[in-house]
């Protein structure tokens, strides 16, 4: 009878889809952040601007914040939270321009990541590290993750950064190593079928996400936004995926989810894109 | 021809009553099988606690009868002849076995089976969900009835898994899961008053109907009227007791209306075809169980040919892996019937039928209101504490060997009492079992008592309303 009641309580769960609700977000305050390294800070704020044009339609407070070598953490959070921005933007190294790192954000980024819910754009660096602003907006924007059902906010500010014809990529990875230490488990099982198990359970992840997909698809369209969708969902290693499909496509701004219940798994995974994705834009939500 | 030959048998049991044969049976043979016979009813109450499945006792139970019987020279041995004068060796043990309802049970379980693989049964419980809009009055009303109609067309148990599992995985989407407790123990409910609806929704209803000889389409007319009200009171009841009430404002209805439409009634139907072909044939099952009484062959041939046949004709589809569905088939219901009707057998040659019959009979004697209504009252009380299947067996050949016609409303006395005299206690039905667990397994809390308690306003106006419903029906001829 067990078994009777998991088998219509799966099928009832399975047809339960899952549905992306819209939000529309709406930016009205902008802090720019930035340290010497940009130069001029009202010239690197105009710069931000322009690369962020697509804003003016909710006409932004802008505001810049220069740090410097001697500023503490402490007080650029405390100057932050009392602005209470809706985006901040930021780059790497922020405040140590004298250490240029190739493993990390820097402190003061780090700290910002976790410390605030407020969502971040870090911007990318050239060659020798210094922090650039791309000439023009971004047209070709990507959404990274594994966990995308139910994620509306990321799927929200990704369709927000996607101009009017550009492109929104939504990609879908799950991770064949992850896989393979359940499937590991599940072999030593001997009331499991494996074959059926490994088939039907990799079936299942890539469906759910697919079926979401498909529902951000009706629902954006429905909203009014004429942006085009475009979605990968498959098994791979998920920072080298997603590496390869910025440079398949042409991406010029990632957006990656780090505001999770487990923060942790989620930042390290955007944290290790973030660090071999330099020349790219980035958007923590 | 399995039932011409089964009730050619049968007719042959009925004149080996120890008159007609002439072998004395004293009152000690008697009480004795009739211990036996308390005492395998009895074990069958304490069947979870034992650990031990339904065939298992009984089968034990029928090889004791049938040794001790045997020692005492109880059993009638010697050849079978048929209606063509044709002598037949059989092993005692297999006339005593009503075939009719084996192969009932059988097609049809294999039937729903098969059929239940297209999605169907679980479109219908989508669409019926996103038609509520989740408002939680249409939602208990919707699911009520379909408890009600899965139940008369599957078994009460897999309607009961069916609706029980939704009805968990949509309240938790609407955020409704106080009501959970009050939605499961409804349908529970609804099961056994569902189970009343057709001649093959209950083994109790099958064993009567085919000792009494109603056909299909009798028994749905008879029926059909009770089930419609009982199921409507019961909703009703429940509605006040479980303080189930609609959505008040536009805003909580737009909102639950949104949650429920993200179920995708496609979702479980992997064959567009198949689903289409299961609808058919379900259709058609049921039109030729209705009208098989006047059908040429099946006439013959009876209700368990055409569920075996229907069983076959959906079993092609999946020819490559039919042995899949013969393992998922209830061997263990199966086996608990054929050793039950041995044990009933030797009851009937140890005249411990006869001996209750009396009992009954004085019962009956009450008159033509107070006996009917005492049978229905009594039949019920039994069957809340012990299986309902040994119950309307005997009953069913106590009255059939006192010679009641199958217009009698005493028949459906031990009907309408064995099936819902299950709704009194949580072990009164296998559907309140399931019901019980799926609340337990939910970690909503429900003691014995606290069913009972709950339960019994629900039991007892259905109860009540049963016996008005048969003393009515009886009196204006219905019956």
């Amino acid at each position: 009878m067990t078994d009777r009641l998991d088998q219509f309580a799966s099928l009832f769960k399975s047809a339960d889809k899952p549905t992306m609700v819209h939000d529309d977000i709406v930016v009205r305050k902008v802090i720019v952040v930035g340290d010497e390294s940009v130069g001029n800070i009202d010239t690197h704020l105009a710069a931000v601007r322009q690369f962020l044009s697509l804003l003016d339609r909710d006409n932004p407070a802008w505001q810049a914040l220069a740090v410097t070598t001697t500023s503490a953490v402490s007080s650029i959070r405390e100057v932050i939270r009392g602005v209470a921005p809706d985006l901040i933007i930021a780059h790497r190294d922020l405040g140590e321009s004298a250490r240029r790192t190739e493993r990390s954000l820097g402190v003061i980024l780090d700290e910002l990541l976790w410390d605030s819910p407020t969502p971040v754009i870090v911007l990318p660096d050239d060659e020798s590290g210094k922090a650039i602003v791309p000439a023009q907006p971004a047209r070709r924007v990507m959404l990274a993750t594994d966990h995308l059902t139910g994620d509306n906010t990321l799927v929200d500010y990704g369709a927000r950064f996607t101009p009017e014809d550009g492109s929104l990529l939504m990609a879908h990875i799950e991770d064949d190593a992850v896989f393979a230490h359940y499937m590991g488990a599940i072999e030593r099982i001997p009331d499991i079928d494996t074959a059926v198990a490994r088939e039907r359970i990799r079936e299942r992840l890539l469906e759910t996400p697919r079926s979401y997909i498909e529902s951000c698809v009706n629902v954006l369209r429905g909203a009014g936004l004429s942006i085009h969708v475009e979605d990968v969902v498959r098994f791979g290693h998920r920072v080298r995926d997603y590496e390869h499909l910025v440079r398949e496509h042409g991406i010029e701004l990632l957006c990656l989810h780090t505001d999770w219940d487990d923060a942790p798994a989620r930042l390290g995974m955007a944290y290790m894109i973030a660090t071999r994705c330099r020349r790219l834009p980035l958007l923590f939500v | 021809m399995v039932n011409a030959f089964a009730a050619t048998l049968l007719a042959s049991e009925t004149t080996s009553a120890p008159a007609v044969h002439g072998h004395h049976v004293s009152i000690g043979v008697t009480i004795f099988f009739g211990a036996l016979l308390a005492l395998m009813i009895l074990t069958l109450a304490f069947e979870e606690k034992i650990h031990a499945k339904k065939s298992i006792i009984t089968g034990v139970y029928a090889i004791v009868a049938l040794l001790v019987a045997t020692a005492m020279g109880l059993l009638p041995f010697g050849e079978l002849t048929n209606p063509w004068g044709e002598a037949i060796k059989m092993p005692i043990y297999i006339p005593a076995v009503d075939w009719g309802v084996i192969t009932i049970i059988f097609g049809a379980g294999l039937f729903v089976d098969v059929t239940s693989k297209s999605g169907i049964f679980t479109w219908i419980a989508i669409r019926l969900t996103k038609a509520s809009k989740g408002d939680p009055v249409r939602l208990l009303t919707y699911y009520g009835v379909m408890t009600v109609l899965f139940s008369a067309m599957l078994n009460n148990v897999t309607a009961m898994i069916i609706v029980g599992s939704l009805s968990v995985v949509s309240l938790r989407k609407l955020k409704r899961e106080s009501m959970l407790l009050g939605f499961l123990l409804t349908e529970g409910l609804l099961t056994n008053v569902g189970g009343l609806l057709t001649l093959i929704s209950s083994v109790p209803n099958i064993i009567v109907g085919q000792i009494a000889k109603i056909e299909f389409l009798t028994f749905l007319k008879i029926a059909a009227p009770y089930v419609v009200i009982a199921t409507f009171a019961t909703l009703w009841l429940a509605k006040k007791l479980f303080g189930i009430r609609r959505l008040a404002s536009e805003q909580e209805r737009a909102e639950a209306e949104a949650l429920v439409a993200t179920f995708d009634e496609n979702d479980g139907i992997e064959s567009q075809r198949f689903f289409y072909f299961s609808a058919i044939a379900g259709i058609l099952f049921i039109l030729a169980l209705c009208f098989q009484s006047v059908l040429p062959l099946e006439k013959e041939l009876g209700m368990g040919f055409v569920a075996l046949f229907f069983a076959a004709i959906v079993l092609v589809v999946y020819k490559h892996e039919v042995h899949k569905f013969y393992a998922a088939v209830d061997w263990d219901l199966l086996g608990f019937f054929a050793a039950l009707f041995v044990v009933i057998n030797v009851m009937e040659h140890a005249q411990v039928l006869a001996w209750l019959g009396k009992g009954i009979g004085r019962l009956i004697e009450l008159g033509d209101v107070g006996g009917p209504a005492a049978l229905l009252a009594g039949a019920a009380g039994a069957s809340s504490v012990t299986d309902n299947i040994p119950l309307a067996a005997m009953l069913a050949k106590i009255l059939g060997a006192a010679g009641h016609p199958s217009d009698s409303p005493l028949w459906w006395c031990v009907i309408f009492g064995a099936n819902l005299g299950g709704n009194i206690t949580p072990i009164g039905s296998a559907s309140t079992v399931v019901a019980v667990t799926i609340i337990h397994r939910e970690k909503l809390h429900l003691s014995f008592g606290g069913f009972v308690k709950t339960a019994i306003v629900f039991a007892a106006a259905q109860i009540a309303l049963a016996i008005a419903y048969v003393l009515a029906a009886a009196a204006i001829g219905w019956i």
